[in-house]
């Protein structure tokens, strides 16, 4: 018994120091990661002009500007080997930052360096193509070729996020002079250091800057939002994991001095003081708990890692320097824990006479039923089982614990599963703003259609002639991006957004929050982020300038996006648009008219526009999601191994106390004739009971927690209305059978004791 | 007679700290069907192996115990509990019951376990109501382990080795633990036993408990040093000159 509470005190260190110290480096994640980068306080991105240098100089609130240039590449200007590189984003090709936003290594060191030939990307970037260190990548552009070798796999703060829609390729100064010539797309990245954020905001929207893309540190945050939602269910499992630690912890040390009361009653009885009683017993698990608080302390840190390498690859995450301390003063929580514990349960025998020690605690004259079934009543249940839920019964409190600590570890395994296949699952579209359909094309040309509306629909038109020539029928839809400048009174505050008018789609197919789907002329709907910049709500209505057209719109519905860091307006279909005022496409997206076959129908559009990519929604989703969802999975199997292992020494720890309590009751099962199989059924399925019962209030609480958990995940993002995905043969059978399994091999070893109980045990009987 | 328990050349070696210590040397002896046979012996004797080895609860050494015919050494452990659970009985000096459960689901616990006695539940539940009432403790079958008094919780054990019609009961020091009346009345349920047919073998220190029995054994370091036949018991009248018949014989035996 004593090695199952060294166990319990290893297990309570390690789930209390890694615990700690994940909540305490994940809530200072992104600050800490911003710090270490230098990331500027307010961004900008435009069209390489040398305006803004000058006027930013006229601003006395801004503290600092730097210019980085990068040159956008485009789909066929990169290879990976002999294979096409797929760029999923805007991918620009620049110079080592060396003040604001640098970048750092696998090992968090800031990189000062970049040699000829070598080119380094983030995380994100390199998991879409499926990069890896030491591959080379040819970059081919206006006749001049080069080919790198891939060096560093990078964590970027700024444009490492698969949702910033913009991720860099960095070279050495002198391989960017090389490939920068006169014709090339170049863009300036300038980074504003400034306290007056939302003034310099203001200020830049009066200005007529060829502007990309600007935005400040909240919205770039913003962009690690995902990130948030791993480190909210490491959080939670963090809490589930101490909560278990301790509960146990405090069972195990109360059931292994229960069975040393008689030694103590014999010791009372021969005049020990009760002071000195306890002495023995606090200073044995003293010595218990700073063993097992120091093998915690060891195991700890790789334990931490398990869960934090999932989001180290992307994210700076504070040193271990901090965290040695926190861990060793979580040890010695432990150990004081322990001793607490230990001081509380020997506090009882003080107040028992010698012979109510002896007894266990019991004073031999009780008065009250403690059997709640009766065996002759419960006709067809086998004795063994009748035995088993009579134990349950009689000793609700002991097992109730139980109850609540299997719970706990089916609640870890189940929620985080689910929250795993909502976000593997194709209904994560909704949180894209778009609809979901069977086929996302991108011909490579989105940005091309920049007042090119006609263009565009003839482009349309061709495509589903292609199509259709092949034997596939394909209804093409697209979304048509506009720049807009909204603002609610004060036109000195608009702000640039992203607005989007689907063709061929009507505004009532998408999602809407709240309100109705807009469909008249002067009606729009608005993402929550942009309302909340607006300080707007539906009903309200907006001034939106798209081209040179300035309108007053009304908020008939809010929304969510993901992408553009959460801000959008979404025209009905009845604005007329101004055609020179398109920026080109958002998305061009198409559904199958015959429904037969659609893997096949995939198939011929490939073969069809081999240039073209053409994707499922999980495809498309991949995009943004790949490295989150893979996150995910790693997390949802490593809590269900670790649930699994937790509750099979909890088993261990159960059947080995009960045991130790029953022997008695063994020995003379056995001499009444019960075979050692009946008597370690009986024994292990009070543990299989408990389990059972536990799993069961497991799915049933986990169902109104998916939506707590939703909100507090999928919520970050923006998405509070998210329908969370359920795989009940997954989630509800094959998990629970796993910890099921689990705990009946453990139960199932624990009782093998069973069959060397002798009779002389009998002495041994309460 | 037939007999119920043939015991040859029984051997019991514990070894303890490397060095063999025979507990049971070459013991042989005979129950008959029906018979009550007493074993008697000093502390450390070995009355209480010797029973357990017998009944198959222990492991014998070396020797030969058949028990209805059956060589209990040569039965796997399944097919021995289903022996102990159908063919025998068991008493002991502590009143060991299971915990939570009341002193009539205690009784029917075996009946309920096995599968060879007939009647289904509802003849079983008749059957041990039956026995509780033979032995006048029907008014306790609701109550709890703890709210009885020892010689009916007792009587309830015998109920209880008694619920599957064995062919004999094994009684380690039956009143070791009772005071005088509660003592005679349990002696006596266990002579009505054995006078419907019952073998019993029985372990104790108590004179006037072996003077109820038909013969004693007398064992010393694990050897049986003497056989005392008194005959059937029949009814008190004889009980003091039994007493003194034994207690003489003890004497002589070095008691």
């Amino acid at each position: 018994m004593n090695f199952i509470v060294l166990i319990f005190i290893i297990i309570s260190t390690i789930f209390l120091a890694s615990s700690v110290n994940n909540l305490l480096t994940t809530n200072s994640a992104l600050s800490y990661f911003a710090e270490v980068t230098n990331v500027a306080d307010f961004f900008l991105l435009t069209v390489s002009t040398d305006e803004v240098e000058a006027w930013a100089d006229s601003k006395d609130y801004i503290g600092s500007l730097e210019k980085e240039k990068y040159i956008i590449l485009e789909t066929d200007e990169v290879r990976l080997g002999q294979k096409k590189y797929e760029l999923t984003m805007t991918t620009a090709l620049g110079k080592l930052p060396r003040d604001n936003n640098r970048i750092t290594d696998a090992e968090d060191r800031v990189i000062q360096e970049m040699k000829p030939g070598e080119i380094g990307m983030s995380y994100v970037e390199a998991q879409q193509n499926d990069v890896e260190i030491g591959d080379e990548i040819t970059i081919i552009l206006k006749g001049k070729e080069k080919t790198f070798k891939v060096t560093y796999i990078f964590k970027d703060m700024l444009f490492g996020s698969a949702y910033m829609g913009v991720t860099r390729l960095i070279i050495s100064d002198s391989d960017y002079e090389y490939l920068c010539t006169a014709d090339t797309t170049i863009w300036d990245l300038y980074s504003f250091t400034t306290e007056e954020v939302t003034q310099l905001s203001s200020d830049i929207n009066q200005e007529n800057f060829m502007i990309t893309y600007m935005f400040d540190r909240s919205a770039l945050d913003s962009t690690y939002l995902l990130d948030l939602m791993i480190f909210s269910i490491l959080i939670i499992v963090g809490i589930c994991l101490i909560c278990i630690a301790f509960v146990v912890l405090r069972f195990a040390i109360v059931f292994t001095l229960q069975e040393d009361y008689r030694e103590i009653g014999i010791m009372k009885a021969i005049g020990l003081k009760d002071g000195n009683i306890k002495k023995i017993y606090l200073i044995k698990y003293l010595f218990i708990a700073i063993f097992g608080a120091v093998i915690g302390l060891i195991l700890s840190i790789p334990f931490g890692e398990l869960f934090m390498q999932t989001v180290r690859h992307q994210i700076v995450i504070k040193s271990a320097v901090n965290s040695l301390i926190i861990s060793v003063l979580c040890a010695a929580g432990v150990v004081l824990l322990v001793i607490i514990f230990c001081y509380f349960s020997t506090g009882k025998v003080n107040k028992y006479t010698v012979i109510q020690a002896i007894r266990n605690g019991s004073t031999g004259e009780r008065f009250r039923k403690k059997g709640l079934l009766k065996l002759n009543t419960r006709k067809q249940l086998p004795v063994v089982l009748y035995l088993a839920f009579n134990d349950i019964l009689s000793n609700i409190r002991t097992y109730l614990v139980l109850i609540l600590v299997f719970t706990l570890g089916a609640l870890l395994v189940i929620l985080p599963a689910n929250a795993s296949n909502t976000l593997q699952s194709d209904s994560v579209i909704d949180l894209f703003g778009i609809i979901s359909t069977d086929v996302y094309i991108d011909n490579n040309r989105y940005s091309t259609y920049a007042g090119q509306e006609e263009q565009m629909i003839s482009d349309l038109e061709e495509l589903e002639a292609l199509y259709l020539e092949n034997g596939v029928e394909l209804k093409l839809m697209a979304e048509k991006a506009f720049v807009a400048y909204a603002y609610l009174e004060d036109e000195e505050n608009k702000i640039a957004l992203s607005c989007i008018q689907g063709y061929r789609s009507t505004a009532d197919e998408y999602i809407y929050l709240d309100g109705t789907a807009p469909r008249l002329e002067n009606e729009i709907a608005v993402t929550r982020n942009t309302m909340e910049r607006l300080g707007a709500e539906v009903g309200d209505y907006v001034y939106i300038r798209i081209g040179e057209e300035t309108n007053q719109y009304i908020i008939t519905a809010s929304y969510q996006t993901m992408m553009n860091m959460g801000e959008q307006i979404r025209l009905s279909e009845a604005v007329p648009d101004d055609s020179s005022a398109l920026s080109g496409l958002y998305t061009l997206q198409g559904q199958f008219q015959n429904r037969e076959d659609i893997e096949g129908q995939i198939e011929v559009l490939k073969e069809s526009t081999p240039d073209y990519k053409v994707r499922t929604v999980r495809e498309y989703t991949d995009t943004m999601l790949k490295a989150t969802r893979d996150t995910l999975l790693t997390m949802k199997y490593t809590i269900l191994i670790i649930v699994m292992i937790i509750n099979a020494l909890i088993s261990v720890l159960m059947c080995k106390s009960l045991f130790a309590k029953d022997v008695g009751t063994i020995a003379l099962m056995k001499s009444m004739g019960f075979k050692d199989t009946a008597i370690r059924i009986w024994q292990a399925a009070r543990i299989i009971t408990v389990m059972l019962v536990s799993l069961a209030a497991g799915i049933l609480i986990s169902r109104p927690l998916d939506y707590v958990v939703g909100a507090l995940t999928f919520g970050i993002m923006g998405a509070s209305t998210i329908e969370m995905v359920v795989i009940v043969p997954e989630v509800y059978i094959l998990y629970p059978a796993v910890l099921l399994a689990a705990t009946i091999l453990a139960a199932g070893i624990s009782t093998l004791k069973v069959k060397k109980v002798g009779l002389k045990e009998l002495g041994n009987i309460e | 007679m037939n007999n119920v328990l043939e015991v040859r050349d029984l051997c019991k070696t514990y070894i303890l700290n490397k060095r063999q210590n025979n507990v049971l040397k070459n013991v042989n002896f005979t129950v008959e069907e029906g018979e009550m046979v007493a074993v008697m012996g000093p502390s450390g004797s070995g009355k209480s192996t010797l029973l357990y080895t017998v009944s198959g609860m222990d492991n014998l050494t070396a020797g030969n115990v058949r028990f209805c015919g059956k060589d209990i050494s040569s039965l796997g452990k399944n097919e021995l509990a289903d022996v102990r659970l159908n063919e025998m009985g068991f008493i002991f000096q502590q009143m060991y019951m299971l915990k939570n459960l009341t002193i009539y689901d205690n009784i029917i616990l075996p009946a309920y376990q096995s599968k060879e006695s007939a009647g289904g539940r509802a003849g079983k539940n008749e059957n041990a109501k039956e026995l509780m009432r033979k032995m006048d403790i029907i008014d306790i079958a609701e109550n709890d382990i703890n709210e009885v008094s020892g010689g009916q919780l007792q009587r309830a054990c015998i109920c209880r080795s008694l619920i599957n019609n064995p062919r004999m009961i094994f009684a380690d020091e039956p009143t070791g633990s009772l005071n005088k009346q509660s003592s005679a009345d349990v002696m006596n349920e266990i002579i009505r036993i054995n006078q419907e047919g019952t073998a019993v073998l029985l372990v104790t220190h108590d004179i006037r408990v072996a003077a109820k029995s038909e013969r004693v054994l007398y064992i010393v370091d694990g050897n049986i040093r003497g056989e005392y036949g008194l005959g059937k018991y029949e009814d008190a009248t004889m009980l003091k000159e039994r007493e003194r018949d034994i207690n003489q014989w003890l004497m002589d035996m070095g008691w």
